[in-house]
């Protein structure tokens, strides 16, 4: 089937199967800051927006998205480059494998809720998880860059 | 889940009609829980173009069409008027917000999940679900029997109170399975006490809420008798995350909690 997303902006017109899943389409084509991790919707490391939610793509039917605009962490890369800054600060960066995700996460976060608490902020990001840092300088980070109003 | 034909149905009847073709065909709600599943599916029928989505009140019910998400319920207003918002409380416990932003609340009741959290919610609450054809059926009925058969859920609803509701999900890690779910209310219509994750489908615990519906007055000497009642009539079993004892002692312990929660003493 052919199907259209709108792509960081761009239309791209993509031929799949009935049971195929967006992160098997978006790699596909060769965007592979969306990975793989655990493909059951449990880590998060796959997630992209679609039309500004944040949902798995490991878990998503591309045929759903057909004519919806699906953004990727290089859809938000000025963003995604101040949010890698506080991450650098705060030494919240190591293998690096799940930071497109988190940023992205982060970003609808910002979006979505105005001056979140400590606690929505650790609930919104329950299922990013990262495999080196122990959160606890993320934390840091993300709370650094929320409280930027720049 | 391996997919032969994707369908995008025009109508609920066309959906329906497909539906009863072959046990192969099947419905597509969120798609969350159907991922992990190894089944292959002749169509799947899709309900995107039906205009299955939305939370609005009618005559002092809360109507969710089926293909809401579990995070649009969670983040929306009017569930604020269910049970003190304990719909909310509970849903966010449930996984992150990326899999809450597919997961329906469709595709959560039809699948009668025994780890589910919204199902021992929504049992000590007044829910009513509408299906396609076989109508209007209460939330017990439709988990305690098979007469809905292969049909699609279109609604649930959920009717207004302002009581507090006692929901407690016993769980080890943030994104894990609970234990045990124990969800008490007291309403117009008395108290109800549900158990899920028991571990089985989540049951009303029948006996202890007759006994505490036909009393005057409850006091912690009757709270505690009704607690110890709901160990002897509800069946708890064993499995990986928990012993059928451990189970029995966390349900007397929040049963009784949540009595004197929701009686506020
Ligand atoms: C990794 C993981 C962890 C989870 N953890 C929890 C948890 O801790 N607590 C919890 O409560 N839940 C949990 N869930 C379940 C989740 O909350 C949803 O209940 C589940 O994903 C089903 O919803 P869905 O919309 O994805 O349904 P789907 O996966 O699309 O469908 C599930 C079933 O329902 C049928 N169906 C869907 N919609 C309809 C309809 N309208 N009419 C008729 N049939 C329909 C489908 O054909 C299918 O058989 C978890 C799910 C996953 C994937
Ligand atoms: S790969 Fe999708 S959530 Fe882990
Ligand atoms: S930095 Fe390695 S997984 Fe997060």
């Amino acid at each position: 089937m052919k199907i259209s997303l709108i792509i960081n902006g761009q239309l791209r017109f993509v031929e799949v199967e009935p049971g195929e899943y967006l992160l098997d389409t978006l790699r596909k084509i060769n965007i592979l800051s969306v990975r793989r991790g655990c493909d059951n919707t449990s880590c998060g490391v796959c997630t992209v927006l679609i039309e500004g939610k944040p949902v798995p793509s490991c878990s998503y039917l591309s045929v759903r998205a057909d004519g919806k605009s699906v953004t990727t962490v290089e859809g938000i890369s000025d963003e995604a480059e101040k949010i890698s800054a506080y991450f650098g600060d705060e030494g919240a960066e190591q293998c690096g494998f799940c930071n497109p995700s988190l940023a992205l996460t982060v970003y609808a976060l910002k979006k979505e809720l105005i001056h979140p608490t400590d606690e929505q902020v650790d609930q919104y990001l329950v299922s990013n998880l990262c495999r080196c840092t122990g959160y606890i300088s993320q934390k840091k980070a993300i709370k650094n860059y929320l409280g930027d109003q720049s | 889940m391996k997919v032969n034909t994707y369908m995008l149905a025009t109508s609920l009847e066309e959906a329906y009609l497909t539906l009863q073709e072959t046990t192969e065909n099947a419905i597509l709600g969120g798609g969350a829980w159907m991922k992990l599943s190894t089944k292959k599916v002749n169509t799947l029928i899709s309900l995107d173009n039906l205009g299955l989505n939305g939370i609005k009140e009618i005559d002092g019910w809360i109507s969710i069409k089926s293909m809401t998400t579990l995070r649009e319920i969670e983040t929306s207003p009017l569930i604020q008027s269910i049970g003190k918002g304990v719909l909310s409380s509970c849903i966010n416990q449930i996984m992150g917000v990326t899999i809450r932003n597919i997961a329906t609340i469709g595709g959560s009741i039809v699948s009668k999940f025994g780890f589910s959290d919204l199902i021992p919610v929504l049992l000590v609450l007044n829910t009513r679900l509408v299906f396609h054809k076989h109508g209007e059926i209460s939330l017990k009925s439709f988990l305690e029997s098979k007469i809905v058969g292969r049909d699609i859920l279109t609604e649930v609803l959920i009717k207004k109170c302002n009581s507090p509701v006692f929901f407690k999900k016993v769980k080890t890690t943030a994104l894990d399975f609970a234990i045990l779910n124990i969800c008490v209310s007291k309403t117009e219509e008395g108290f109800k006490i549900a158990l899920g994750s028991r571990p089985g489908l989540a049951e009303l615990a029948v006996q202890s809420m007759n006994y505490l519906n036909q009393l005057n007055t409850v006091s912690e000497n009757e709270i505690n008798q009704a607690a110890s009642m709901v160990v002897k009539e509800i069946h708890f079993s064993s499995n990986q995350r928990a012993q059928k004892e451990y189970r029995e002692q966390l349900a007397e312990v929040y049963v009784r909690r949540g009595l004197k929660e929701v009686l506020s003493i």
